[in-house]
């Protein structure tokens, strides 16, 4: 039961910062496309915007080769906290990813009307970014 | 670098101002403060006619057709591309309805209209029907007069006829009659199709005509420039005088004095300061110009702030070679340049021949040193020598780990913290000439503090320095450091709201400083990521090896090998180039203090 505790954590790490990352890259990248109709000189901002949110699905892809690959933390004891720590490390990420999709295409939209925000934009997009650093964090400190 | 530039006080009468323009447009190297977007109906109207000309020019270029010889063309190019352009989604829009009339007729074979209608004048009414073949009942015919047009596997077509006077039912409800015969709707075809390519062969002609568009395009840009810049120009004395304001770079001032000299006219040069916020020319060496585009993507920098590309050019490079992780994706690239630089050499593409041949080498060596080619790892095939095995990075560490992380994973990291340190090295500097050293103590502490710290710290790491000194010296770091940032961050205000500034300060510091290091950890997994996809690619392309057919296999193989790699490089690319522009700009640009709030130099010229 532990081990598969353990593994469940795994792949939910992987796998909820992978949804997030492609549903926050695709608010933005939707958000893009209807800017590129409008303003299309600008369409390397609206590409940068885009795939900021693809952040998070990294930091569970690192996480998730830290633990399988690095680490190698034992299953078969530590299944209950990796299956906590897996479960809060792919919820952050994937959260924090919608949410910085939604900020990115709110900035996309700026740009695209003529408004200078491209680096507010980034600055902004940062701020729910760094929760999901803390939650990789958390995912090494939890196996070390 | 950021050009000097000098400024230029024009003063004259108000019925100059057009022509004095016109000549500044000749010079072309000043830069007259202007609105980049139209102000008023009239440049609103000059830029529609540059985009009508633009739009033009875009249907032609996009046209597969070639001019005939000796073709000549009098009328309005742009009005007869735009219409002809307009004149074939037309017909091809009409050309798809009329085939899928031709179809839903066909059924009905040939017939004539006009004998239906006779019929009709004659009191005989004719309904169509279709319906399934199992459910047509051949008894019908004894309700209604019926005749079986035609048949297809699973469909009857049949008309019937009845007078209009009489009541009339049937099982089934009729379908709207053909407008037409099949004879007509082929006849329409025809001529649609005809039209259509009378169509495109004028747009093929009109292709000659692109030279000329593109200067007369230009010539509007220029207009639309020109009247923009008149509208900038401030009026005096009951606006019987023009005083036009304008930037060029100081290297121009003999050339631009000696032509304002010949003019006539009354003007005032003296240098630009940064209260002028005069516009910003960037002026690198061979290597650093490549990256201007991407400090251009971010902003330019104020007059008294630093130009980042030379900085921002080598990280740049290397965290996009950090990004891919392949030395065979670096030869790619190089190759690739090189295609650019000889094929496409007049096109806006083209011009970057450099910028990608700079990072696909710099990929090819970082790769090497990462120990990937082409998604195998360098250290563990057999094929590699012994020299290029000693290149590869976790050779060099017992199974390639540092303090149990990967080797790789700690190199993103400190490449991350040397990065920021710079920055903030930059930011010192930056600041203090820029504010004076009063108004930057708090920085110069927490330079000194960080900086210094990993300096003192990896220092003792590799021993030069011994336990005691390394205890002094951080000691020394932190008093001074901590007296700067909670104590003199801002000399002359109340010591105890200082204290409470620089712990907020700390605060953000802390938890700022630690996001920025950890984000590069992305160097690391991108790097990762696409050496891993590789060698998926790899896997499969030899698993199909052992298809017991020969030569059919190695088909199938390369098939596989190719597409993948093409593939994992477009995805990569997109990766290595869109991450570290995110890291330059989010993590160096805040930790340096970088503005980017400055001007593009936009001379006014004829040209664009």
């Amino acid at each position: 039961m532990n081990e598969i505790l353990g593994y469940l954590g795994l792949g939910l790490m992987l796998g909820l910062a992978g949804i997030g990352s492609s549903y926050g890259t695709t608010i933005a990248a939707n958000a893009a496309e209807g800017a590129l109709k409008k303003n299309p000189e600008k369409s390397s901002t609206y590409m940068i915007l885009s795939a900021l949110p693809a952040t998070q699905g990294l930091y569970g892809f690192v996480g998730f080769l830290l633990w399988l690959v690095v680490f190698k933390p034992d299953f078969t004891v530590m299944g209950p906290k990796l299956f906590g720590v897996g479960l809060a490390v792919g919820l952050v990420c994937l959260f924090s990813a919608i949410r910085q999709g939604q900020v990115c295409a709110n900035g996309i939209v700026g740009e695209s009307q003529g408004h200078s925000v491209m680096t507010n934009t980034l600055i902004y997009a940062a701020l729910p970014e760094f929760y999901a650093i803390l939650a990789l964090v958390g995912s090494i400190m939890a196996v070390l | 670098m950021i050009s000097p530039m000098t400024k230029y006080s024009f003063i004259l009468l108000s019925g100059q101002t057009e022509e004095f323009l016109s000549k500044i447009q000749d010079l072309g190297v000043i830069d007259i403060t202007r609105s980049v977007k139209p102000v008023d109906e009239k440049s609103e109207a000059l830029l529609s006619e540059a985009d009508t000309v633009k739009k033009a020019l875009t249907v032609l270029n996009s046209c597969d057709a070639e001019p005939e010889k000796g073709f000549r063309f009098d009328g309005d190019p742009v009005e007869a591309a735009l219409k002809a352009q307009a004149d074939v989604e037309e017909f091809k829009n009409e050309l798809s309805s009329a085939k899928k009339e031709l179809s839903a007729r066909k059924p009905w074979g040939q017939f004539s209209t006009e004998s239906i209608g006779r019929l009709e004048a004659q009191g005989l009414k004719i309904r169509f029907y279709s319906c399934q073949k199992k459910k047509f009942d051949p008894a019908w015919a004894e309700i209604q007069p019926l005749q079986v047009v035609s048949e297809t596997d699973t469909t009857v077509f049949f008309v019937t006829v009845a007078p209009v006077s009489e009541e009339y039912s049937f099982p089934i409800e009729p379908m709207a009659a053909p407008e037409g015969s099949v004879n007509e709707m082929e006849l329409t075809i025809k001529d649609l199709e005809t039209k259509l390519s009378e169509r495109k062969k004028l747009l093929g002609n009109l292709k000659g005509c692109i030279g000329e568009l593109r200067q007369r395009y230009n010539e509007k840009l220029g207009a639309l420039d020109l009247y923009l810049a008149e509208s900038a120009t401030e009026m005096a004395a009951d606006s019987h005088l023009a005083v036009v304001t304008g930037f060029a770079p100081t290297e121009d001032d003999k050339r631009l004095c000696d032509a304002f000299d010949a003019l006539g006219i009354y003007y005032i040069h003296e240098p630009a300061t940064k209260e002028d916020n005069p516009p910003i020319k960037l002026h690198n060496n061979w290597f650093a110009k490549n990256f201007e585009v991407l400090t251009g993507m971010y902003g330019m920098p104020v007059y008294d702030e630093f130009d980042p590309t030379p900085v921002l050019g080598p990280f740049f490079m290397l965290f996009f070679a950090m990004c891919m992780g392949d030395a065979g994706y670096g030869i790619v690239l190089m190759l690739i340049a090189l295609f650019m630089k000889l094929k496409m050499q007049g096109t806006s593409l083209g011009k970057m021949y450099r910028l990608i041949g700079f990072l696909g080498g710099m990929t090819f060596f970082v790769g090497l040193f990462l120990g990937t080619f082409f998604g195998m790892s360098i250290l563990e095939a057999s094929w590699t020598p012994e020299w290029l095995k000693a290149l590869c990075v976790d050779g060099w560490f017992p199974d390639g780990k540092i303090a149990g992380f990967p080797v790789q994973m700690v190199l993103a990291v400190a490449i991350g913290v040397l990065h920021i340190c710079l920055a903030m090295i930059i930011k010192t500097i930056n600041y203090t000439k820029r504010f004076g050293f009063s108004k930057t103590v708090s920085t110069w502490g927490w330079t000194t503090l960080i900086v210094g710290g990993i300096i003192v710290i990896a220092l003792a790491m590799t021993e030069i320095l011994s336990e005691v000194t390394f205890k002094w010296v951080i000691i020394a770091l932190a008093a001074v450091s901590s007296l700067a940032i909670f104590v003199f961050n801002t000399p002359g205000r109340n010591p105890l709201v200082n204290i409470g500034s620089g712990l907020w300060d700390t605060y953000n510091m802390v938890t700022g400083l630690m996001g920025d290091v950890l984000s590069y950890i992305r160097l690391y997994a991108l790097g990762l990521a696409g050496g891993m996809l590789g060698n998926a690619f790899n896997i499969m392309g030899t698993m199909i090896l052992d298809i017991p057919v020969p030569g059919v296999n190695w088909v199938f193989c390369i098939v596989i090998l190719i597409f993948g790699h093409v593939l994992n490089l477009a995805m990569s690319c997109l990766g290595a180039f869109v991450h570290p522009l995110r890291l330059t700009f989010v993590e160096y640009f805040k930790n340096s203090g970088y503005e980017g709030t400055g001007l593009k130099y936009n001379p006014l010229t004829k040209t664009k």
